[in-house]
């Protein structure tokens, strides 16, 4: 049978990691991951804007 | 053998300390050590700041005594949580504001001299009170194992902390943490474990049959519940708001490294401590009758581990003391410099002198610490009992009010850390001089800082925010360190390759320490929980 109180210790000793964890991968999709899409659309744009108009003046 | 460590060790640091001073070139560098401290250093800073001699001398002591788990289960549970809370909210909001030490954001948000002057005369005390009584109890300990007197142990301590701050400032600091950083985990890694393995888990459960009640939260002493609530609570309160964990963030690069910082060095604080912990338990077995239980672990060091490893148990020792201690007083002297001198002073430094007023104020400090120490005056133990905690009291609610709430002004952040600190002195000595009894699961921490927060919002619905104070909260709250930090990136040539790779590399940290805190602490509990 598992002792509680020692359960209680490694038990809060992992929840400080994964709350961490949860925290920090909050932040990266939260803020982080709808900025590096539209950073991308962008690039994507600007890829497809000289290419449009490289076809208009050929 | 003890003292030829000793020497070896203090002069590996300083000259450590003395190089890195070479690259410091100007006030950015003296103080946020130009903002460009890489994951490495802001990890090795925190983690060694984090570990003071308390757990390795105090809390390893009373854990042999009493069982591992009394302070470990929730006390320190509370640590962990109060040094994610200072990083990741508090550390990351204010190094977005572009405060440089914490009494900034005072002056910024509030803009008032009534204000910061009674957040500088906390921080002082604060921090000199709390660095200088850790200095005193372990210089103490340390001069008994190595027969070095004590105030030549102090006095040479003092020139050592001269190297890394007066010269190096925070880039002397956070260097130099980051080595001794190495030697503290020597201690959980290899010494600890060993102490452990020649005690034997089974050995080590078995304690429970002659110690009654050893592998419990209440301990052999048979402390109720309530108490370990209590403790949790307070050590929360304790660490969220402590300049030398929050000030951490300062240096660092980007918010990449902030977050990766906060996993890496929160999983580190209960990995150096539990397992120091664990192995005083052990010492119970392989020692049992120690009688000065602070010096459990070095007794630990000495006799029941290598020659080798004994001396780097003692190094680690060493760089508990010194990395906490030059982080408080490196504080304390930017406070002076900088926030007192420069700021409500109102004086317009140059460059070169800034940094050289900086520098002296180092060695104002240094000189203050060595004589209190040296003469151990009443007064400093008087201190010490509330310096530690007055954060907790004193700023966290003003802090928390002025990082959110929109009604917050000068009078409320007055009467708050003014009533926080008053309540926390006078219901604790009315508490120590049996006027009154509180109920074993509150401390007086916890009562002065309601009376604190209380105090704060009374004022607050009672009067207005000014104009200033009106403007900077809308500021603040357009600020972000993620905002700063993807514009950064989308300035730079290839920045979004560079901020995608962050962004990758962050996301595998974060989960990759859950399964290695999961593999460990999984071990652990398997050995002793069953």
């Amino acid at each position: 049978m598992v002792n509680i109180d020692v359960f209680i210790l490694f038990l809060n000793a992992f929840l400080t990691t994964l709350i961490s964890s949860i925290i920090v991968v909050i932040i990266l999709r939260r803020k982080y991951l709808p900025a590096i899409r539209k950073m991308e659309q962008e690039q994507e744009k600007s890829r497809q804007q000289p290419e449009s108009e490289r076809s208009g003046t050929q | 053998m003890t003292t030829t460590i000793f020497f070896v060790v203090l002069i590996f640091y300083v000259v450590a300390g003395g190089l890195v001073a070479r690259l410091v070139k100007n006030k950015s560098d003296f103080y946020v050590m130009g903002e460009k401290g890489s994951t490495l250093l802001i990890v090795g800073t925190l983690g060694a700041t984090y570990l003071s001699a308390v757990t390795l001398l105090g809390i390893a002591g009373q854990s042999y005594a009493e069982g591992p788990l009394v302070i470990a289960a929730l006390g320190s549970f509370g640590a962990w949580i109060g040094t994610l809370i200072a990083v990741v909210y508090i550390g990351r909001k204010m190094k977005a504001l572009g405060c440089t030490t914490m009494p900034d954001f005072f002056e910024m948000r509030f803009k008032n001299k009534k204000v910061s002057i009674i957040a500088l005369v906390i921080m002082i005390v604060g921090l000199l009170g709390y660095g200088v009584i850790q200095l005193i109890g372990a210089g103490l300990v340390l001069s008994q194992v190595t027969g070095i007197s004590f105030p030549l142990m102090i006095v040479l301590f003092t020139l050592a902390l001269l190297v890394f701050c007066a010269l190096g400032g925070m880039y002397g600091v956070v260097v130099t943490d980051t080595i001794m950083l190495f030697t503290m985990l020597a201690i959980s890694c290899l010494i600890a474990p060993l102490l452990i393995g020649q005690a034997g888990f089974d050995n080590m459960k078995a304690l429970s049959e002659t110690i009654p009640f050893y592998w419990t939260i209440g301990g052999a002493e048979q402390r109720p519940l309530g108490w370990s609530i209590s403790q949790f609570l307070v050590w929360i309160l304790f660490f969220s708001c402590t300049p030398a964990l929050v000030s951490r963030v300062f240096p660092a690069k980007n918010d990449f490294v902030i977050l990766k910082a906060a996993v890496i060095g929160v999983f580190l604080a209960p990995f150096m401590q539990v397992i120091v912990f664990l192995a005083a338990g052990g010492m119970q077995v392989i020692q049992p009758g120690i009688e000065t239980t602070d010096n459990v672990m070095i007794i630990g060091f000495m006799n029941h581990v290598p020659e080798a490893l004994g001396g780097l148990g003692l190094a680690g020792l060493m760089a508990s003391i010194m990395s906490t201690a030059s982080t408080l007083f490196v504080l304390t002297g930017f406070a002076l410099a900088r926030d007192l001198y420069e700021h409500l002073f109102d004086k317009k430094l140059s460059e070169k002198r800034s940094l050289r007023v900086g520098r002296y104020a180092q060695v104002l400090v240094a000189v203050v610490v060595c004589v209190i120490a040296i003469m151990q005056p009443a007064a400093i133990y008087w201190i010490s009992i509330y310096a530690g905690a007055i954060f907790g009291v004193g700023w966290l609610p003003t802090v928390v009010g002025g990082l959110e709430w929109k009604r917050m002004n000068s009078q409320a952040a007055i009467g708050s850390m003014l009533a926080g600190t008053t309540a926390f002195i006078v219901v604790d000595e009315l508490v120590r001089r049996a006027v009154i009894t509180l109920p074993i699961h509150i401390d007086s921490l916890m009562v002065a800082f309601a009376v604190g927060v209380l105090t704060l919002f009374i004022i607050g619905f009672s009067t207005r925010p000014s104009a200033h104070e009106q403007a900077f909260y809308k500021k603040m709250k357009q600020t972000s360190m993620s905002a700063i930090t993807i514009k950064d990136f989308a300035s730079r040539p290839n920045g979004l390759a560079q901020l995608k790779k962050e962004y990758k590399q962050t996301m595998i940290i974060s989960i990759s320490f859950v399964f290695i805190a999961a593999l460990i602490w999984g071990y652990f509990l398997m050995m002793l929980g069953f």
